[in-house]
């Protein structure tokens, strides 16, 4: 997950441990998302997380907060001063 | 918002489960490293290098685990329990330590909880009404009396009409309500009409009274308390329309009153200490009663007004009347309206009584607790001095300062928590004790009084504020320490030595916890001595082994059948084995009741406006030889006397008053509006008549064998002989007709019962004195057992280099020596100081004398003495050899 975030963000944001699980414990606390003991691929035994139906809902309540923040924030910025 | 709280309490549940997760927790991370290792190897690294890559990109296994575990549970919560834990373990390891501290703040807490819960109510609670601060009571007080609240219903008229500075004014009267057959008394109130729409209480059921309740002959009305509906009506609707019956002897014949509502839960009342049932209209009293009527006097101030305003204009309002009865007699001129703050309640008999004492109680139960704290926190400081080295052991493995001094703040609280709980239960029992001495003495006049004390919100946040701040207080002093504990010293000096400053601190907390002591003793002493002082004062009489008895003596028709029936009972009262003489008379000293009227004397000519009462009582034969009252001239009345009523026998302050170096025996004087005069034949010594605080009053005794209606008879009797008592009453009761005896008690109870605020304030201020006194002791001795324990090295090499043990107990008797010095010094002033203060709450108290504080200091310096020697004797007893050697 982490080397996917560092993939997606184009190498900007790195998540080490430290940051990442506490982060996935709290949304797991939250009701966000839910983690299972699973077998991944290489048939290694790994948890895996996914959304709840409220994390989905949280999600994208978080999105539209951010986009509106970003849209905000564009248009102050390119005012011609 | 849902989602914080579903967070919180899962961390919660995880703080209580732990182990399954955590490991879990450790395996989910170590797989994330395995992944990355082997995503690195895919790539071509060495097993080696990709495993060290893989650490370094990931982070440290343990730390993420520390941070996890913060996230997971609620660390604060979990640290709480950890040292509550730790606190229980150490607390048990000193279980004598522990003991003493708990019963200390047992002691202390519930001392305070229990004045509390008897303060708050009588003094300082408001009244659950409308903006109970701005409602005022009006007072006057005759000299040498209790103030009063009555007024006549004229009275009340002309100042509710004629005031410009009140926006309400209420008139209420408690009636003398009687139990009818097998139910209790109810607690009656007449009250007028705008009583509760001034107070702005609304009713629950029904309707309150208004003014149209008021009209004359109108029928009487009746609202109920909340409680007194659900006692009696089960709290259901049809009480609405029941009638009420009210019993009271002053009123011709039994009140019907109409039940129309029930007063909304929260009210019970304008007196805190009275029982309260029934408001009844006006309409109770019949026409031709209601200018004899008296009524208190309850008003609310106009918004802005204030009570200085108030009482300037209720002065002038007022001086009518006054004037009206100065006329008649003089010392109405020295009476003057008051008016003062009813916020909670107006004042009663019981909150007149007591408040002065319960505030000085609150005051010396305040500085208990501060003793108490002083008390405990030297304690743990010389503990926290020989745990020095188990701190600087922690500090040195990671511990953070804070954590540190959290954790010895939680050892206090945890401390002040047992005794705090453990304080509250055992001050239900001291406030119901008090409560029962409190109500002991006061003569039913009205409801009876009734004092509840409940255990509710604000007792429980006094208590719970008590113990905090007590944990605080005596857990600073080691929060500190622990905080300013170096570790490297500590353990370089194996707990040898102590740092200058925590010493002095100590010296401190020792020199001012026996300099409060000893103004708390002092202050206790200054009460034990007063009370002694009024025990022993001359009262004139022998109130030992006299059994008196109030009896109805309304079967007799006439003055004859009376004093035949007096006759009957004295014959027969003497013939029972024990009684020594037998006597009647109109009242008894210290019952409450009282007569006087103005004399007049041929020769004396009393100026004008200094005219004064003198009392009365009226007395059978052999009154004085039962009371053990001297006769000093002339004789007592015989039985013959009966046919020559004119005649008197006055007293000692009568005759010096009235006839100065002069001989009183067979003059004549004059009684208050009647004709004929009364010739002295006989002159008593002096003797309290109804104050134990007063000298004794001019008094005139006329003669009857019984007074008609009621009168009371004292029998002395030889020896305690149980079932005496209830022989004489059996007696009696035979003669009289059946119930005709009231209160059967001693002279004894009767006279201690009318100083009940002396002896609640000489019992609780003794034994907080001797509490007070003990704690200083234990402080003292534990310093000094703390200070000899940290010398025995130095003792040791004393000792070795030729000190005598002579000279070792002198070392340390010096320096408690020292310290009790200093503390006297520093607490002279501070019992002067709070003697003198004390001395002024309560009436007639001579103040400024050095005796109290003078045997307040021995008795210190006694307790001191003994708290010294076992440690002195310990240091004496140190074997060089074996001091040396601990090192």
């Amino acid at each position: 997950m982490a080397a996917r975030i560092e993939q997606v963000s184009g190498g900007h944001v790195q998540l080490n441990m430290g940051t990442l699980y506490p982060g996935l414990m709290r949304l797991e606390q939250r009701g966000f998302v839910r983690g299972t003991w699973g077998v991944t691929e290489s048939n290694r035994k790994a948890r895996f997380y996914a959304l709840t139906p409220a994390g989905k809902k949280q999600l994208a309540a978080e999105k539209r907060e951010w986009n509106r923040m970003v849209t905000t924030m564009q248009a102050i910025l390119n005012e011609p001063s | 918002m849902s989602a914080a709280i579903r967070e919180w309490l899962r961390r919660l549940r995880a703080t209580f489960h732990k182990a399954p997760e955590d490991a879990e927790m450790e395996e989910e991370l170590r797989l994330h490293v395995d992944m990355i290792a082997d995503e690195l190897k895919r790539r071509g690294l060495s097993f080696e290098d990709a495993a060290r890559q893989a650490r370094l990109q990931a982070g440290g296994i343990a730390q993420v685990m520390e941070q996890r575990r913060d996230q997971r549970g609620l660390r604060w919560l979990e640290d709480l329990i950890q040292d509550l834990r730790y606190g229980v373990r150490t607390l048990r390891r000193a279980p004598v330590f522990t003991a003493v501290t708990i019963a200390t703040l047992t002691l202390a807490i519930g001392a305070n909880t229990a004045a509390f819960s008897l303060v708050d109510p009588l003094l300082f609670r408001d009244l659950p009404v409308r903006d109970p601060g701005s409602l005022v009571q009006f007072t006057w007080r005759y000299p040498g009396d209790p103030p009063l609240n009555v007024f006549s219903l004229d009275d009340y008229a002309q100042y509710r009409d004629r005031s410009t500075v009140f926006s309400d004014m209420v008139g209420l009267a408690p009636l003398r309500t009687e139990s009818s057959a097998g139910r209790e008394p109810i607690g009656a109130w007449m009250v007028t009409g705008n009583f509760f729409h001034a107070l702005g209480v609304r009713p629950a059921l029904g309707r309150v009274l208004d003014v149209s309740d008021d009209t004359p002959g109108g029928a009487p009305m009746a609202v109920v308390s909340w409680r007194y509906w659900q006692a009696r009506f089960n709290g259901e609707e049809r009480a609405l329309g029941a009638i009420v019956e009210i019993t009271d002897r002053r009123l011709p014949g039994p009140v019907h009153a109409t039940v129309v509502g029930v007063a909304q839960p929260e009210f019970s009342g304008m007196t805190v200490s009275m029982r309260q049932d029934v408001w009844v209209s006006l309409g109770a009293i019949p026409t031709a009663m209601r200018s004899r009527a008296g009524v208190g006097l309850l008003a609310r101030l106009k918004p802005g007004a204030s009570i200085a305003q108030a009482r300037a204009e209720m002065r002038v309002l007022d001086q009518s009347r006054i004037d009206g009865l100065a006329q008649r007699d003089p010392q109405w001129r020295h009476v003057a309206i008051d008016v003062t703050s009813a916020r909670a309640g107006l004042s009663t008999p019981l909150t007149d009584q007591f408040g002065g004492p319960l505030s000085l109680l609150m005051a010396i139960v305040v500085i208990l607790l501060l003793l108490a704290c002083a008390n405990i926190g030297g304690l743990l400081l010389a503990r926290g001095a020989s745990r020095q080295q188990e701190m600087a052991v922690r500090v040195s493995l990671g511990a953070g300062r804070l954590r540190m001094v959290r954790q010895v703040l939680t050892e206090s609280l945890l401390l002040a928590s047992i005794g705090g709980a453990l304080g509250l239960v055992g001050a239900r029992f001291g406030a119901t004790i008090l409560t029962r001495i409190m109500t002991s003495g006061t003569q039913s006049l009205g409801p009876s009084p009734r004092l509840e004390i409940p255990l509710d919100a604000r007792v429980l946040t006094f208590t719970i504020g008590v113990t905090l701040l007590a944990a605080l207080v005596f857990g600073l002093a080691p929060a500190i320490a622990a905080f300013v504990s170096a570790p490297a010293s500590a353990l370089r000096q194996g707990g040898g030595a102590q740092t200058k400053s925590r010493r002095v601190f100590g010296n401190g907390l020792v020199v001012a916890q026996v300099a409060i002591s000893l103004a708390l003793l002092s202050v206790s002493q200054l009460y034990i001595g007063h009370l002694r002082h009024l025990r022993d004062r001359s009262l004139g009489f022998d109130r030992d082994r006299v059994l008196l008895m109030s009896v109805n003596t309304s079967r007799a028709q006439n003055r004859e059948q009376l004093a035949a029936l007096y006759r009957d009972v004295v014959a027969r009262l003497h013939a029972i084995p024990g009684v020594d003489s037998v006597a009647a008379s109109g009242m008894t000293p210290m019952s409450g009741g009282a007569g006087s009227a103005f004399l007049r004397v041929e020769g004396f000519d009393e100026p004008a406006h200094d005219r004064q009462r003198v009392s009365l009582n009226t007395v059978s034969p052999n009154y004085f030889l039962t009371y053990g009252t001297p006769l000093l001239a002339g004789r007592d009345f015989r039985d013959s006397d009966m046919d020559q009523p004119r005649r008197i026998i006055v007293n000692q302050a009568l005759a010096r008053k009235y006839f100065p170096g002069r001989d009183p025996l067979g003059r004549h004087v004059w009684l208050e509006n009647q004709r004929d005069p009364y010739e002295i034949v006989g002159v008593a010594g002096d003797a309290k008549y109804n104050d134990v605080r007063l000298p004794s009053p001019p008094i005139v005794y006329q003669f009857a064998l019984m007074s008609r209606g009621s009168s009371d008879l004292s029998l002395r009797t030889s020896g305690r002989r149980a079932g005496l008592a209830d022989d004489a009453r059996r007696l009696v009761d035979d003669v009289f007709g059946t119930n005709s005896v009231g209160r059967v008690t001693t002279l004894a109870e009767q006279v201690d019962a009318s100083i009940v605020p002396e002896r609640l304030l000489a019992t609780l201020a003794g034994f907080f004195g001797a509490v007070g006194a003990l704690l200083a002791a234990i402080g003292l001795f534990g310093l000094l057992a703390y200070t000899v324990a940290r010398q025995t090295k130095e003792i040791g090499i004393r000792m070795a280099l030729g000190a005598t043990r002579g000279r070792v107990s002198r070392m340390v008797a010096t320096s408690a020596g020292w310290l009790v010095s200093v503390g006297f010094l520093l607490g002279a002033p501070t019992a002067f100081w709070s003697t003198r203060f004390a001395a002024r709450s309560v009436e007639n108290l001579p103040a400024g004398e050095a005796v109290p504080i003078a045997s307040a200091a021995a008795a210190l310096i006694a307790v001191a003495f003994i708290a010294v020697y076992v440690p002195t004797r310990r240091a004496t007893r140190v074997e060089p050899v074996i001091a040396l050697r601990a090192e």
